[in-house]
């Protein structure tokens, strides 16, 4: 089985946020050393964001960072630099979804760890929340395939897996989900009367049955 | 490793170039973890500033916040896995991509792919078999088993016997101590009943085996190992005959050195020739100046990275012999930049860059790998 592959951070665009002091420059050093080009700021600059492939930022700075997001859902992995583990601050900084933490004084261990860390979990955090959304659209359209399953078997006088077994089969040489047939043939774009992609196959498979 | 500081340190007290001396304080943790922490407590507490030692990773990350603490500085004579870079460490042994890399590129392109990977069990054997993996896997190999030993553990008949059973095309091996010398002796046992047809044996890889390992087995078992390292006591130049010379002149004349004696004595080196620029000992001191102090060390030019602490260094291959030495099949003209994260490693492009034929090995020795015996 091939190991699984260790993300490449030379190239990678980080943006810190930080006062310009000893951490700053600890990981600013620890992160050249990494190969990513490091773009140092106080705070952000609206037109920097989008040259960011990610974000450390200073959880505890005086003036709150304000992320170019819906509130929690980054749109790059962030890892927040903290000095107070107090409760609130942690909070805070869950809440605006962090992927990692570098605990203060930082030091040039630990920052390696946050990285991988960070690329684990906002990866995987995508492809679970990708999943969710899918599911979600799924079970809103079971409403829909139900009614189209009536109305084949209406249609057609046939039971309810023979029915889905249709839908099933024609969702696949179309390339389509099964909801998204299911809404065309309820609209009407798709019709199912004699001599239809729906029943063709039906009349092939029992001709080719009978022969 | 001792020696070779100690060495050292009476050569900077006996240069009439410097107008200092260092006074050696040895403490000896006997292997223990814990001694290392205790010890060095004890050294920072005591003064000291600069400490010359630690083999194991796992007993270097034990003190390593004890010298940040104090702000001392921590001369790692020890080829590593890499993947650290404190600002309390010199590391004056060899990096991954001098040691690992040149090895399976080397290998690859005159063995073949399939590997059999044996190790000690902690962080040196683990990192350095994820690399050797991924080159492996990249380039359409295979590793046929991936084995641990618990430290000091001989009991490795089962490995020799796995060994003969898949058939590899080399074994990479980062055991260490008591294992290593085990394992060289019943791979050795191994050999000689094999048949004729079997001879081209699978050659036994490393990048930690050493002389004075070999030293410590059968003639018969210290043969035809691959050894990647920077250093070799066989290293022809005028400065390595001058430190062999030397040592044997202090230790006896059936002394031998080896990678970790040299780096050793190259950091107590660097340090004076460090002192001798910035006019103190001073840590901060030191570390501003470090970068811009080079030697002519017993392995070639050495001289330490200011971007990340770590050394530029020589990678060889040696191949050794029934003395208990390596030839030096291959190395490198010039000393090549430490990379300890490997941030610009490509596991294809790489093994094309050491690989026997078209790498970046200048040795006049450039010759295909043969049987192993």
């Amino acid at each position: 089985m091939r190991a699984p592959g260790v993300p490449v951070f030379r190239g990678r665009r980080a943006l810190l946020l930080h006062k310009p002091d000893r951490d700053r420059q600890v990981l600013e050093s620890q992160l050249t050393r990494l190969g990513m080009l490091v773009e140092c700021r106080t705070s952000a600059d609206p037109s920097q964001w989008p040259l960011a492939d990610l974000c450390l930022f200073e959880a505890d700075a005086n003036k709150r960072h304000i992320f170019p997001w819906a509130s929690g859902e980054p749109d790059i992995p962030l890892i927040a630099l903290i000095g107070s583990e107090t409760p609130e601050r942690i909070q805070w900084s869950l809440g605006q979804g962090v992927s990692a933490f570098l605990v203060k004084p930082i030091r040039s261990n630990g920052t390696y760890l946050a990285l991988m860390q960070a690329e684990h979990s906002f990866a995987r955090n995508g492809r679970v929340l990708a999943e969710i959304n899918e599911l979600r659209e799924r079970v809103k359209s079971r409403r829909i395939v139900f009614k189209a399953l009536l109305k084949l078997m209406k249609v057609w006088a046939i039971d309810e897996d023979q029915a889905f077994d249709r839908l099933r089969s024609v969702s696949m040489q179309r390339s389509v989900s099964v909801e998204e047939l299911c809404v065309s043939i309820l609209c009407g774009e798709l019709p199912i009367g004699p001599d239809t992609a729906i029943n063709v196959r039906d009349r092939a498979v029992r001709n080719t049955g009978s022969s | 490793m001792l020696n070779g500081a100690m060495l050292a340190i009476e050569q900077v007290a006996a240069d009439t170039r410097y107008d200092f001396a260092f006074t050696p304080v040895a403490a000896d943790p006997g292997g223990a973890l814990a001694r290392y922490f205790s010890l060095s407590q004890q050294l920072l507490t005591d003064g000291v500033s600069h400490v010359i030692g630690c083999y194991t990773s796992s007993s270097r990350k034990e003190v390593v916040p004890l010298f940040e603490r104090a702000d001392a500085l921590l001369w790692y004579p020890s080829h590593y896995e890499g993947f650290e870079c404190s600002e309390n460490v010199i590391y004056v042994g060899a990096s991954p991509n001098q040691h690992i890399v040149p090895l399976a590129g080397y290998m690859m392109s005159t063995r073949g792919k399939r590997v059999y990977m044996v190790g000690s069990n902690y962080v040196w054997a683990w990192e350095s078999n994820r690399v050797m993996r991924d080159i492996i896997e990249t380039n359409g190999g295979s590793v046929l088993a991936e084995r641990y030993l618990p430290l000091g553990v001989p009991d490795v008949q089962w490995i020799v016997d796995e060994i003969q059973a898949l058939k590899p095309d080399f074994i990479f091996s980062s055991l260490i101590g008591a294992s290593t010398l085990a394992f060289l002796t019943e791979y050795a046992a191994s050999a000689r009943t094999c048949t004729p047809v079997e001879a081209d044996y699978a050659p036994l890889t490393s990048c930690n085996l050493s002389e004075i390992d070999l030293q410590m087995v059968e003639p018969e078992a210290r043969v035809g190992h691959i050894c990647s390292a920077v250093y070799f006591q066989s290293v022809d130049s005028q400065a390595n005959h001058a430190f062999v010379d030397a040592y044997r002149a202090r230790f006896g004349g059936q002394s031998v050195t080896c990678a970790d004696a040299e780096a050793s004595y190259v950091a107590v080196h660097v340090l004076a020739e460090a002192i001798f620029k910035c006019g103190s000992a001073d840590v901060e001191r030191v570390r501003q100046c470090i970068a811009s102090c080079s030697l002519d060390a017993p392995q070639g030019t050495v001289r330490i990275d200011g971007e990340n602490q770590h050394s530029f260094l020589t990678p060889r291959l040696g191949r050794s012999t029934a003395t208990g030495h390596f030839d030096v099949v291959l190395a490198t003209s010039e000393p090549v930049k430490p990379d300890p994260y490997l941030v610009w490693f490509d596991p294809k492009r790489d093994v094309r860059a050491w690989s026997a034929t078209e790498g970046g090995w200048s040795s006049p020795r450039r010759q295909p790998l043969r049987a192993v015996r």
